[in-house]
């Protein structure tokens, strides 16, 4: 359920680099409608697929949602129902 | 999840590249990564309460930008993560290396005190480039942190300050309320060092400002070019030296001035990281507080306390003899600020000057860096520091030459309400809460008294020698309405504070005019505040030793001097005798596993300290300690400390002793992983005061 390098996430986040991360992948995407960078945490597989964990993975998130920008956080811009829509969204994705 | 993208290595690369950062870059990051916490930890989330705890701070989730700024990443994720990880097989160990004691024992309960706990395994590891703990597995992991001390911060990274290494143990604690309680006090405990650790020569890196621990030809951050460093270090020869009172500019390879023959007044500032004199908790004294800005607390306190701005008390056309209206205005600033503790400067006019002490320690010079700044160039720019312990405010010399207490000399002295330090020109009080309504206590310390003999009867005493006398040597001050003062040798204070033992109702003087002190040859009377105290004869008194019979105008009153059994009477033997000390000496751990653990040890009776159960002080959990380490004797003012044979041995201050030593009052003993702090046994003194 991985995107590779040159996927598009979303319609308009290409996937720049990917990174194994401890929780699942980390892309680094170009958005094409702003041309800004943006980075993507994904669920692993294996979570993705239990509906408790992507709850609270969305709750947890939710909380970082919240925290205005400050100079010294990673700021986390949306989470557009991630689980979901990114692995719903198979448009463009290809086996990793 | 759609976050802000960071370019640049997380301190997870940057560690496994660098091994070590430079303290200065350490304390950088660490601040910024406080600032970030303690948003996160106070920000207001609706439905939710306050606050994001992060729970899993590890250097993979701090990434460092190209420019050099910090971030923090993966928040409150960590649960999940921890639950990925039980899946993920090897990776466990690596997931709980930076996790609190607590946070092992059950997720649930974990407060911000568990963010600071992995913020300080963080920090460890990158001072001294290790974790604080490393095994092999899980279990081996979790018994370490939950029972062992790691090791030592200044071991492994020798020449670190000690001060930075004690705010990394205390947020390393095994008890929660051990550590600090949030990011905002941790913050404010390294609020100092980035000041003191400016002046090290760390290579730089031009570009984003990096402070690398070694020299190296590209910055590991932002792949830019390293400089600084040991070109900063040359300076011209000629700009080294120092300045003298007189003004003559000095190389400095001489120690005295040519011009005035002075010798060089004291050290600098810089030197105050190597001989800093007490590695004790951060929070009971910060060695960083001496830097930084006194005049501008000063000029705020101005603000506060005279309304008016500085100088607003000093009534320079006030003339002696006449009620001036800065005294009356002294006085009453003097009663403002005796709600707290404080430093009076006594100025020459009856002016008072108030420094208010609410932090942990204090300096005192000519410097602008001092936090208290006293513009007399008599004194050094750093000249004495006043320090916040378990038993009240300690007064230590920086200087060669000591100052003065109550009109005795001493090199360190713990300050009681109502002393008078005398150093330089400059007179100075320690002014605390009024006293109740109760009789003054006691002034404590040893005090000559001067007797005369009947027959020098000698009788051996448990802790010193005393000789019996008939009649004491005494001085009696009477007042206009007939009340009289009786001194044998502790000083009496005049003024019209409360907390002078000869309290006059007279406009015209100062909240703390003079006082009476014994010298060898017989009492004096010391006037500290401007010319109120005169002679018969209209002669200003500054210090004069007082005879039988002297008439004082003190402010409009005339006040009577008698002394009965006059020292320099001739062929009169008389003899002083130096009261045994009636306070106990007593030692409390300051840092380390039994933190605030006093220990007061009695006359005659050595006691043992060690690791093993029988002893007399045992501290069991300090794995440093040999099983029976010293053995302690209490001596006059200090404790004679001798070893037993152990096998780390032990250090007074930071001077290591081999055998025996003796460590003084206000000295630090370190013994294994536990510091003590030498006092006086204080607990009904405080009691008293306070």
């Amino acid at each position: 359920m991985a995107f590779t390098v040159g996927d598009l996430i979303d319609g308009h986040y290409r996937v720049e680099r990917r990174f194994a991360g401890g929780m699942g992948y980390v892309y680094i995407v170009r958005d094409e409608m702003v041309g800004k960078r943006f980075a993507i945490k994904q669920l692993a597989e294996l979570q993705a697929t239990n509906k408790t964990l992507q709850e609270r993975f969305r709750r947890e998130a939710a909380a970082w949602l919240l925290l205005e920008h400050h100079p010294h956080i990673v700021q986390a811009h949306s989470y557009p129902s991630a689980a979901r829509r990114v692995t719903v969204d198979t448009g463009m994705r290809r086996r990793a | 999840m759609i976050l802000e993208c960071v370019d640049g290595p997380s301190l997870d690369s940057l560690l496994r590249a660098e091994k070590k950062l430079s303290p200065l870059q350490v304390v950088r990051y660490a601040r910024q990564f406080c600032a970030a916490m303690h948003y996160a930890h106070t920000k207001v989330i609706p439905n939710r309460g306050v606050g994001i705890l992060h729970r899993d701070i590890k250097p993979g989730n701090i990434l460092i930008t190209r420019d050099n700024r910090l971030k923090v990443t993966d928040f409150g994720l960590a649960k999940l993560e921890g639950e990925a990880r039980i899946t993920g097989e090897g990776q466990f160990v690596g997931t709980i290396m930076y996790s609190s004691p607590e946070q092992l024992r059950s997720a649930a309960t974990v407060g911000r005190p568990s963010d600071v706990y992995s913020f300080g395994a963080v920090m460890y590891q990158m001072l001294s480039g290790k974790a604080p703990f490393t095994a092999n597995n899980p279990a081996e992991l979790y018994r370490l942190i939950q029972q062992v001390e790691p090791l030592p911060l200044e071991e492994l990274c020798p020449g670190l300050d000690l001060a930075l290494a004690g705010v990394v143990v205390r947020c390393l604690r095994k008890e929660v309320t051990d550590r600090y309680g949030d990011f905002s006090e941790l913050e404010k405990a390294l609020g100092g060092f980035e000041m003191s650790l400016r002046d090290s020569k760390h290579p730089t890196c031009t570009h984003c400002g990096y402070a690398a621990l070694h020299q190296q030809p590209k910055c590991p951050v932002c792949g830019g070019q390293m400089g600084g460093g040991a070109a900063r270090a040359e300076q011209p020869a000629a700009a080294k030296g120092w300045t003298c009172v007189c003004g003559a500019r000095v190389p400095s390879q001489q120690k005295t001035c040519p011009q005035c023959g002075r010798a060089r007044a004291g050290s600098t500032l810089d030197k105050l990281g190597d001989d800093a004199p007490l590695p004790v908790d951060a929070d009971l004294i910060q060695i960083s507080d001496m830097h930084g800005g006194g005049a501008a607390q000063a000029a705020q306190l101005h603000e506060t306390l005279l309304p008016g701005g500085p100088g607003a008390m000093a009534s320079p056309d006030s003339t002696p003899g006449e009620p001036g209206s800065g005294q009356e205005a002294a006085g009453q600033a003097w009663d403002s600020v005796a709600d707290q503790n404080s430093i009076v400067e006594l100025g020459s006019a009856g002016r008072v000057t108030a420094w208010q002490l609410d932090r942990a320690s204090y300096t005192i010079g000519r410097s602008d860096r001092m936090r208290i700044r006293l513009k007399d160039p008599t004194i050094a720019t750093y000249q004495m520091l006043v320090a916040r312990l378990p038993c009240g405010w300690l007064a230590m010399n920086r200087q060669s030459g000591p100052f003065e207490v109550n009109g005795r000399k001493t090199d360190q002295r713990l300050l009681h309400t109502g002393d008078v330090i005398h150093v330089g020109a400059t007179w100075l009080a320690f002014a605390g809460p009024p006293p109740s309504s109760d009789p003054l206590p006691p002034i404590p310390g040893n005090w000559v008294s001067r007797m005369e003999p009947r027959k020098a009867t000698v009788k051996g005493g448990g802790s010193g020698t005393r000789v019996e006398f008939q009649r004491p040597v005494t001085c009696t001050i009477e007042l206009p309405g007939g009340a009289k003062y009786v001194t044998h040798g502790e000083p009496l204070r005049i003024g019209t504070s409360s907390l002078c033992e000869i309290r006059m109702h007279d406009a015209s003087i100062a909240p703390l005019q003079a006082f009476i002190a014994w010298q060898s040859d017989g009492p004096h009377i010391f006037n500290v505040t401007g010319s109120q105290v005169r002679l018969s004869d209209g002669q200003v008194v500054t210090d004069h030793l007082l005879m039988h019979g002297d008439k004082l105008l003190v402010g409009s009153a005339t006040v009577r001097v008698q002394i009965a059994g006059d020292p320099l009477a001739p062929g009169r033997q008389v003899a002083t005798a130096e009261h045994a000390n009636p306070r106990r000496m007593a030692m409390t751990v300051v840092a380390g596993p039994q933190k605030g653990h006093t220990a007061t040890l009695q006359t005659g009776q050595p006691m043992i300290l060690g690791r093993h159960s029988d002893c007399d002080m045992s501290i069991a959990t300090d794995p440093y300690m040999s099983r029976r380490h010293l053995q302690l004797t209490s001596a006059e003012g200090a404790v004679e400390v001798n070893d037993l044979g152990s096998r780390h041995g032990f250090a007074i201050g930071q001077t290591t002793v081999s055998g025996t030593g003796t460590a003084r009052l206000g000295d630090v003993l370190h013994v294994g992983q536990t510091y003590f702090l030498i006092h006086f046994d204080l607990s009904s003194d405080l009691t008293a005061t306070r």
